[in-house]
């Protein structure tokens, strides 16, 4: 912040200019560094100049890894020189309260990309700043809050070997608290999740993430439409990974851009998804479950189901102008439509098959619900001729829809 | 309180679903075809007949069972009968229709004409659908039982995904000049369906792995037929379809005939009478091995005979559109094989190339016999049927560029010009000397050097197999018949090539000329790209040294960015198919190594053009979009923007006619490919 500060105070400038003289402390060890002063020049100078007392010359000796540059053929730094300072050089000295000496005693410079760095560190350490400040609120509103129950960690019995390690008693404190207390546990860490689903395979509940308490808190009314769909953005958006979302969130999503559909945070959640088809932890195996199904397939076959209801949805709402609604519906299934896991390599030609039927069989059931019988028809000819079925192809897939009731 | 719904109120309510759906479904439609109809009708939601409105079915049923009904115009054997409806009109009849009749009768002259059809040589159904046909028809016979509907509709539709229907279905309607025939059948005989394929029986998948059975199998035909021309009725029946090596091809076989007969001296008129008996070329080029192959049975007087069979053979090579007799027959054939193999390739991806290619070679000969000799209508069928679903194929094939397990007969397919060229000259060699080439005009001379030199060029085999361990002609290469050719008719071109392409075979030539590949002259380049590709395709390139080579900037930056562009693609192609074959780290990191070169490159749009495309290519073919969306980006958007339209419009073009695996694939590069909002 300091450097930052002196910078925006034109107190440190930023050039690219060639320097007189650079210092540069940190070098790899194969570069030509012939020219390049070393903090030790610099605190000689400030030394000589009477900036730094005898005593505190000697402690911030230890700062120079590298012995000074002048000697016969190199000439001592002046004070008012004008040098450009390396960002890493400049930061270590910062540390140790020289950077106001420094600006004072020569005409000191940054490069342009070395700006760059800083900045981009800045945003980080703001960043962190804000994680901090969430983190104490949190807390604060934690403890302020009757509803939050503060318990000692809690480790079953079976468990006690674990507990006793108290870097996993810490880190498995929530996992193990639910276990013993038969609670259902919220993490997002699927660890977590899983080591809680292992123990209590039969219960449907033992632990879930932010995604469904954002799902449950909107279905029970708590969270609206438009807030749970920016939350469930939001956690797309932190990487939260295999999120599906409900088809109203997506149209929550698009009605926002109905004039130039399908707007950018549907752009996003495309590339989230095939993200996620592509993600190596998707599981591929089959699941014991009946009928056996791969977490890869199932979690593919929900989005293609939820694409196709999501379409008919946007066909439904009569705000929607027959030409925003085709438009739309040509990009979900050009670019939404998921492509298959990769999990999946082997069977993914056969499942890719499946994920415009999927999309198609479900937006068939959604539009029998549609008021207005020729937008529901629109509806499902416009996910056709996207996905580049024939007619006797649509025909079939109604055939066999009608067929399988 | 709640109670159950009685079944009764469950019912009522599972028909007003499907009225709905039924509502919603079709609300764009005036009529449905009699599948829909049929199903409908099943579900009670239809009054009428499913064939209502389509003639007296009783009669069309009579019809179909008695082939010397008065009303029946003769036709070949296939999915259709042809009805004159009186003195002028005629009618097309598909038999699968009828077995949607709701007469039982209708449905079982249907299918004893189905049945009694598929028996024997003349068999127009797979396997699968007999099959089928043969386990449905006691449901599809029922009068009573409400099965009937879901059997016809299944047989109906095998009946209509069946790739040996479709193409017998495709003569008929050639036959009787139904353009509404050839375009319901086209579809299905160019773009054959994986479930039709699966039952189409090849006795021999892949004679690399086959080849005793194949030695056992040319024994057991010699043994049993009694006339050359049956031995070789058989041989080509199961193998025709390729130019296989010398102890499995017909120069084998008519080896062993001529061992246990006496008959030697008829065996040139014989096996020239069978070669030209059927309409194809390919039994000439097995006239032509088997007198290569055995030149002791061409008497002197008939070596010219001989030589012009030889050379229509390579003229097809060395010319573009030649007028000679079977040019066109030629080409047809290769050009269908190649586009069955992109096909194929994109339904099967990680499939056994050996497999795919040998299926495309049947499948093209047997469309190909279709066609007849006329080089007119070969060009016709060329140019308006498989020019643009070959070109799509094609499109669909570069685009996704689907991982296969590579073989040498995949190569030949998809990158020579002829593979019967190559391969009579590869099998040429031993002949030469007793054939005497001297004795040929000088035009013939230059022609056969041409056709050799184009060959060599092609460096392909990279590693020749000696003669008798050869599965393909192909495999042998051409440099024995080339060293023999230039002593024979002395050629300094023909040694020169001989000895430069020789060079780039030693391991440690090739890798040296791949490490000065940025600094080589054109011509170099060009053969050492070329070579690159040969090799990669089989599985013989040094993946480990290219690899190396592409993560140095130096090197890459001087071949991609300052290289000759002919070079650069042909090494993109090698490239490519290396990834796919090594997969792993190669898949990461190739698409970000083009995506260096290309910002390397910024000063030089042509080489900035070609350096995206190659970006695209390698994301769509690895699965990756991360090198994409590292130059996608809105402040590259003034540079790039007409390369990313170009790029989404070629996708769109082919993306809802491509098989799903590739359009998903489609879409996952396509969501990556925008800079800025258009429109």
């Amino acid at each position: 912040m300091e450097i930052k500060s002196a910078i925006d105070g034109e107190r440190l400038l930023v050039s690219d200019e060639e320097p007189l003289a650079a210092v540069q402390e940190y070098t790899r060890d194969d570069s030509d560094t012939s020219g390049e002063y070393r903090i030790r020049d610099v605190l000689g100078v400030l030394h000589a100049q009477g900036r730094i007392t005898d005593q505190r010359h000697t402690e911030l000796l230890t700062l120079g890894h590298r012995p000074q540059r002048a000697d016969e053929t190199h000439p001592q730094l002046r004070a008012g020189q004008r040098i450009t300072v390396q960002l890493l050089t400049l930061q270590t000295l910062a540390q140790h309260n020289l950077l106001w000496p420094l600006i004072e005693m020569f005409q000191v410079r940054i490069t342009s990309s070395d700006h760059t760095e800083l900045l981009a560190e800045l945003r980080g350490f703001t960043a962190q700043e804000e994680a901090w400040r969430w983190h104490k609120e949190l807390w604060d509103t934690i403890r302020a809050d009757p509803h939050f129950v503060e318990v000692a960690t809690m480790a079953p019995s079976e468990w006690k070997e674990e507990a006793a390690d108290p870097v996993v008693n810490v880190s498995l404190a929530a996992v193990m608290t639910a276990q013993k207390a038969e609670v259902a546990l919220l993490a997002d860490d699927r660890l977590f999740q899983v080591l809680l689903f292992n123990e209590r395979s039969t219960d449907e509940f033992a632990a879930f993430g932010a995604d469904k308490l954002v799902l449950a808190l909107r279905a029970g009314g708590l969270l609206d439409e438009e807030k749970a769909a920016d939350a469930l953005f939001q956690l797309t958006s932190w990487r939260y990974r295999f999120i599906v979302m409900p088809p109203e969130v997506l149209k929550t999503l698009a009605d926002r851009f109905a004039q130039h559909p399908p707007g950018d945070l549907l752009r996003k959640v495309a590339l989230y998804v095939h993200d996620c088809m592509r993600d190596p932890g998707l599981f591929g195996g089959t699941e014991a479950v009946e009928p056996p199904i791969s977490m890869a397939g199932l979690f593919f076959l929900r989005w293609a189901a939820h694409i196709g209801e999501f379409l008919v949805n946007v066909w439904a709402d009569p705000s929607w102008d027959e030409a925003h609604a085709r438009s739309l519906t040509e990009w979900a299934m050009t670019e939404l439509l998921p492509s298959p896991p990769r999990a999946l390599s082997g069977p993914g030609t056969a499942i890719a098959t499946l994920g415009g039927k999927m999309a198609m069989r479900r937006a068939l059931i959604r539009a029998c619900q549609v008021k207005d019988t020729a937008r529901g028809n629109s509806a499902l000819r416009a996910i056709a001729q996207g996905l580049g079925m024939t007619e006797t192809e649509l025909l079939a897939v109604v055939a066999e829809g009608i067929d399988g009731i | 309180m709640a109670s159950e719904p009685l079944p009764e109120d469950l019912a009522r309510a599972r028909q007003a679903f499907r009225g709905r759906m039924a509502q919603v479904g079709l609300h764009h439609l005036g009529a449905v075809d009699a599948r829909t109809a049929v199903i409908l009708k099943g579900c009670g939601l239809l009054e009428r007949d499913s064939l209502d409105g389509r003639g007296d079915q009783q009669e069309m049923a009579a019809i179909v069972a008695d082939p010397s009904h008065p009303k029946r115009v003769p036709l070949s054997l296939g999915p259709s009968v042809l009805v004159q409806q009186d003195e002028v009109r005629r009618v097309i009849v598909p038999i699968r229709i009828l077995l949607l009749s709701s007469d039982p009768g209708v449905r079982m002259k249907a299918a004893e004409y189905l049945q009694s059809k598929s028996e024997g040589n003349a068999a127009f159904l797979t396997r699968r659908t007999e099959d089928l046909l043969k386990n449905c028809r006691p449901t599809l016979l029922s009068s009573e039982s409400p099965g009937w509907r879901d059997a016809a509709v299944r047989v109906h539709d095998a009946i209509k995904d069946d790739l040996l229907c479709n193409i017998a279905g495709l003569r008929q309607s050639a036959e009787i000049g139904s353009d509404d025939g050839i375009a319901e059948y086209l579809p299905g005989v160019l773009r054959p369906t994986v479930t039709s394929l699966d039952s189409i029986d090849l006795e021999f998948w892949n004679p690399g792995q086959q080849r005793s059975a194949i030695s056992e199998f040319i024994e057991r035909v010699v043994a049993e037929s009694h006339d050359i021309g049956e031995t070789l009725d058989r041989y080509y029946s199961k193998l025709g379809h390729l130019p296989l090596g010398h102890e499995l091809g017909v120069g084998a076989l008519v080896r062993k005939w001529a061992a246990r007969t006496d008959q030697i001296k008829e065996t040139w008129d014989k096996i020239l009478k069978w070669a030209e008996r059927l309409a194809s070329p390919v039994p000439r080029y097995h006239a032509c091995v088997a007198f290569v192959a055995n030149p002791h049975l061409v008497d002197p007087e008939d070596r010219p005979k001989l030589w012009r069979l030889i050379l229509e053979i390579l003229h097809d090579s060395s010319s573009d559109e030649s007028d000679a007799e079977w040019s066109q027959a030629w080409r047809v054939r290769c050009e269908l094989a190649r586009h069955y193999c992109h096909h194929l390739e994109c339904r099967l991806p990680g499939a056994e190339s050996e497999r795919i290619t040998n299926l495309s070679w049947w499948l093209a000969e047997r469309v190909a016999l279709l066609l007849g000799k006329s080089p007119d209508q070969i060009r016709g069928f060329r140019t308006d049927a498989l020019g643009p679903e070959s070109s799509l194929s094609s499109q669909l094939w570069h685009l996704a560029h689907p991982p296969v397990v590579p073989s040498t007969l995949r190569y030949t397919t998809l990158y020579c010009k002829s593979i019967w060229s190559v391969s009579l000259l590869s099998l040429l060699g031993r002949a030469l000397p007793r054939l005497d080439p001297g004795s040929l005009a000088a035009e013939d001379r230059t022609r056969v050097g041409a056709t050799l030199k184009g060959c060599l060029l092609g460096t392909f085999p990279p590693s020749p197999i000696a003669e008798g361990e050869e599965t393909y002609a192909f495999e042998l290469g051409v440099h024995h018949t080339a060293k023999v050719w230039a002593e024979v008719i002395p050629a300094a071109d023909v040694t020169l090539v001989v000895a430069a392409t020789s060079e780039l075979s030693e391991a440690g030539e090739f890798e040296a000329a791949l490490r000065r590949l940025g600094k080589s002259p054109h011509a170099e380049q060009m053969l050492v790209t070329h070579a690159l590709t040969v090799k990669a395709y089989v599985s013989e390139a040094p993946a480990d040294l290219v690899f190396e080579l592409l993560g140095d900037d130096q090197w890459r930056n001087q071949v991609f960015r300052d290289g000759d562009e002919s070079s650069v693609q042909s090494l993109f192609d090698a490239l490519q198919e290396l990834t796919l074959q090594k997969n792993d780290k190669w898949a990461w990191d190739l698409p970000h190594r083009f995506a260096l070169t290309c910002e390397a490159s910024w000063d030089k749009p042509e080489r900035r053009a070609l350096l995206f495309a190659m970006v695209v290519l390698s994301s769509l073919s690895t699965d990756t979009v991360s090198a994409l969306q590292r130059l996608v980006t809105p402040a590259r958007h003034v540079e790039l923007s007409s390369q990313i339209k170009y790029w989404r419009d070629r996708i769109q073009e082919v993306r809802t006619l491509a098989h799903p695996w590739i359009a998903a694939r489609l879409r996952a590069v396509l969501a990556s490919l925008h800079s800025v909002e258009e429109g």
